[in-house]
């Protein structure tokens, strides 16, 4: 009897750490099932059943997909620049950075890796394109490092089962989005088909039922329903280093209205459709700096570190494939922790990525794949006949598995702010839909741009395989778990265009 | 120290379960979209199928033990919380060892009844910890991996179902496995 009270009472427990899962109890439990997972070579068998046919030219098909991953880099490096606006801007040195993580418990900051940040200040603005995304709220390597820990903190760490937080990195910068609810930047609507200039304050979010739009406050007029909203600040009113991305994007005015429900009235309400998908769509931005520097960032192919070629991947086997629960899809690596694995580190086969590790211990790392349900991937799309063009940011892609077929079933949800109709419209050629190749995107945490998820056809919306403004992607040609794998180990890649690159500001002037 | 070499043979007995579990699981497939899902969903839970034949057959004082050893062996096997997966051991052997104490699993029901529960409590169990995980992760911004669906309960029912009649097939020779003599209960 009292073993059996034992029982419940260790079930209770266990139970309530699994639903609130405790840090060091974590450790404890992956340090004490470290010898049980020595067994784990036993599960070697089900790999069989992953070891497709390998291509005859292995090499040469790595090759082309590295060139392609290249191309795609510098296509990237390429669309942070504006078009529109004029540029580049005299007095403005654009210093490039790559979203590294995208905070997502604050939606409305990221994290940017830049090539240099010397001359990177708080305030200053941070465009993508012709877009202005936001200012530099942060450089945490500059703010004062604290760590005291506490009595169990210290104790924790002297048996290893925690450890001190680790310094920023030193090219780490924190933007804080024109999102946030607290930010805001001058704006204005220019004149045109005789109606006067109209000037507002535009910050924050107004969400609405199917769509989320920029906050419009202090309009000048209220008559104004339409036009491009561009950023307008009088630098020697407010000082502000907004005003050096006076001109830059904000989106589309746009007018609506709410029906009334039991709590609020029926009201109007103004705001600016944004041009870009602020939540998953960033991958490279500039960081406008004062200065008599170059004026524009004009990368080359020479300056492309290849997706491999940066450090921090390892060679690892998988030691088993499958999993117990029937409606997940994973795997596990034979090494973990002891090697530098971590969660949510990119398993690829060449350049085409396999999963990424969803939990990591001593000896081993337990894989997500691809076609685990519930797998999300930030993502680009590219031509597959035009590796040159600009990329299609899609952001978020959620994995439904893989079908019989041997295809995964990507589900797409375009955001606010998606040019998906456009750039569709612009590359296909009659039939409706472009046959893209899938590639990663930035923001992920050990997940580096430029890997290949496979290949699929992208529809314009509307067609069949939409639902409810989801839609669904057949992907083909996706990595194989049972093939030569890599884990990334190390930390984010940056491609950093060589000073020899950049173009200065009196070539071409704004 | 014999009874530890007993519980170590309980492990291997139950980590070569689990491996031939992975093996039919990832050669399962089915047509269509749900196919593979559904194929992995009619392999027997087979780990579950020896804990509960040696809570059957084994002392019930080691009732706990076998369920942590159990634990062990499968946390290897799967990308659940290692503790979610004790807990769902735990009950599973808990529930076995309740239905033993009213009557003895020698009857080939009771075999499906004990094992069906078993596999059908752990499954129910592991899929309600990945629902409240997910949605955690959701709202917080974490990273999570695996999206289970309300659906996937289908799943868990097919293969408790499919467990509970392999169930009596199996049991006799799964009653039988070497080295755990130790182990069994002292007879009257």
């Amino acid at each position: 009897m009292r073993i059996r009270r034992l029982g419940w009472t260790i079930a209770a427990g266990a139970a309530l750490l699994s639903l609130r899962p405790v840090g060091p109890f974590e450790r404890v439990a992956d340090l004490a099932l470290a010898p049980a997972r020595m067994l784990g070579f036993l599960g070697a068998p089900s790999l069989w059943w992953a070891r497709g046919e390998e291509p005859e030219d292995t090499d040469g098909f790595l090759a082309v997909e590295r060139e392609l991953s290249a191309q795609l880099e510098l296509a990237i490096l390429r669309s942070a620049e504006p078009l529109e606006v004029p540029w580049p801007i005299r007095g403005v040195v654009p210093i490039p950075g790559e979203v590294d993580v995208s905070e997502k418990v604050n939606r409305d900051r990221i994290s940017l890796r830049v090539a240099d940040p010397g001359p990177i200040e708080r305030g200053q603005a941070v465009i993508a394109g012709d877009v202005f995304v936001g200012t530099v709220e942060k450089i945490p390597v500059r703010e004062p490092y604290r760590d005291r820990p506490g009595l169990l903190e210290r104790a924790l760490r002297r048996v290893g089962l925690s450890s001190p937080p680790v310094p920023p990195p030193r090219d780490l910068v924190i933007v804080r989005m024109i999102t946030d609810p607290l930010a805001r930047v001058g704006a204005r609507i220019e004149e045109a088909d005789g109606r006067s200039e109209c000037r507002m304050v535009v910050g924050g979010l107004e969400r609405l039922e199917d769509r989320v739009w920029l906050a419009v406050h202090n309009p000048e007029s209220q008559n104004r329903f339409t036009g491009r909203v561009v950023v307008h600040e009088a630098a020697a009113a407010v000082e502000s280093a907004d005003s050096m991305a006076s001109g830059f994007l904000l989106g589309d005015l746009r007018r609506t209205t709410i029906a009334a429900t039991e709590r609020t009235p029926r009201r109007q309400v103004m705001g600016v459709d944004p041009l870009l998908d602020f939540e998953a769509g960033l991958n490279q931005v500039l960081v406008l700096t004062p200065g008599w520097g170059p004026g524009s960032v004009d990368p080359r192919r020479s300056d492309i570190v290849g997706v491999l070629e940066s450090t921090g991947w390892r060679h690892v086997d998988m030691a088993s494939l499958g999993d117990l629960c029937p409606w997940r899809s994973t795997g596990r690596l034979d090494v973990g922790r002891n090697v530098g694995v971590r969660a949510g580190a990119a398993v690829v086969d060449g350049v085409r990525l396999v999963g990424r590790v969803s939990r990591s211990d001593q000896i081993g790392a337990t894989v997500a794949l691809l076609d685990d349900p519930g797998f999300r991937v930030t993502a680009l799309a590219q031509p597959a006949n035009d590796p040159g063009a600009t990329p299609l940011v899609l952001g978020e892609l959620v994995s439904a598995g893989c079908d019989g077929n041997d295809r995964v079933s990507l589900r797409w949800r375009p955001a606010s702010g998606s040019r998906h109709d456009e750039w569709i419209e612009r590359h296909s050629e009659g039939s409706g839909g472009v046959e893209v190749l899938l590639w990663t995107g930035s923001g992920m945490r050990r997940v580096p741009r430029g890997l290949l998820l496979g290949r699929t056809s992208l529809r314009a919306p509307g067609e069949p395989g939409e639902l409810g403004g989801e839609l669904v992607m057949a992907l083909e040609g996706f990595g194989d778990p049972g093939a030569e794998l890599q884990v990334r180990t190390g930390s984010s890649r940056l491609s950093r265009p060589a000073q020899g690159s950049v173009v200065h500001a009196a070539e071409g002037e704004r | 120290m014999k009874r530890f070499t007993s519980l170590g043979v309980f492990f291997l007995w139950v980590s070569i379960a689990g491996a031939l579990q992975l093996l039919l699981m990832s050669g399962a497939s089915g047509p269509g979209v749900e196919g593979p899902a559904l194929g992995r969903a009619c392999v027997p839970d087979l780990m579950t199928l020896v804990l509960v034949v040696a809570v059957g057959r084994l002392d019930r004082r080691d009732v706990v033990t076998l369920a942590l050893v159990t634990a062990a062996a499968r946390a290897a096997c799967t990308a659940a919380p290692p503790f979610a997966v004790l807990c769902g051991c735990l009950v599973a052997a808990l529930a076995a060892d309740t239905l033993r104490r009213f009557a003895d699993l020698d009857r080939a029901w009771l075999r499906s009844c004990a094992a069906g529960s078993g596999a059908l409590a752990i499954g129910t169990w592991l899929l309600v910890v990945d629902l409240v995980r997910g949605s955690q992760a959701r709202a917080t911004g974490g990273l999570s991996f695996g999206q289970a669906s309300d659906g996937d309960f289908a799943l868990v029912m097919l293969t408790a179902a499919v467990t509970a009649l392999v169930a009596p097939l199996v049991w006799p020779g799964l009653h039988r496995l070497p080295g755990l003599r130790r182990l069994e209960r002292k007879a009257f």
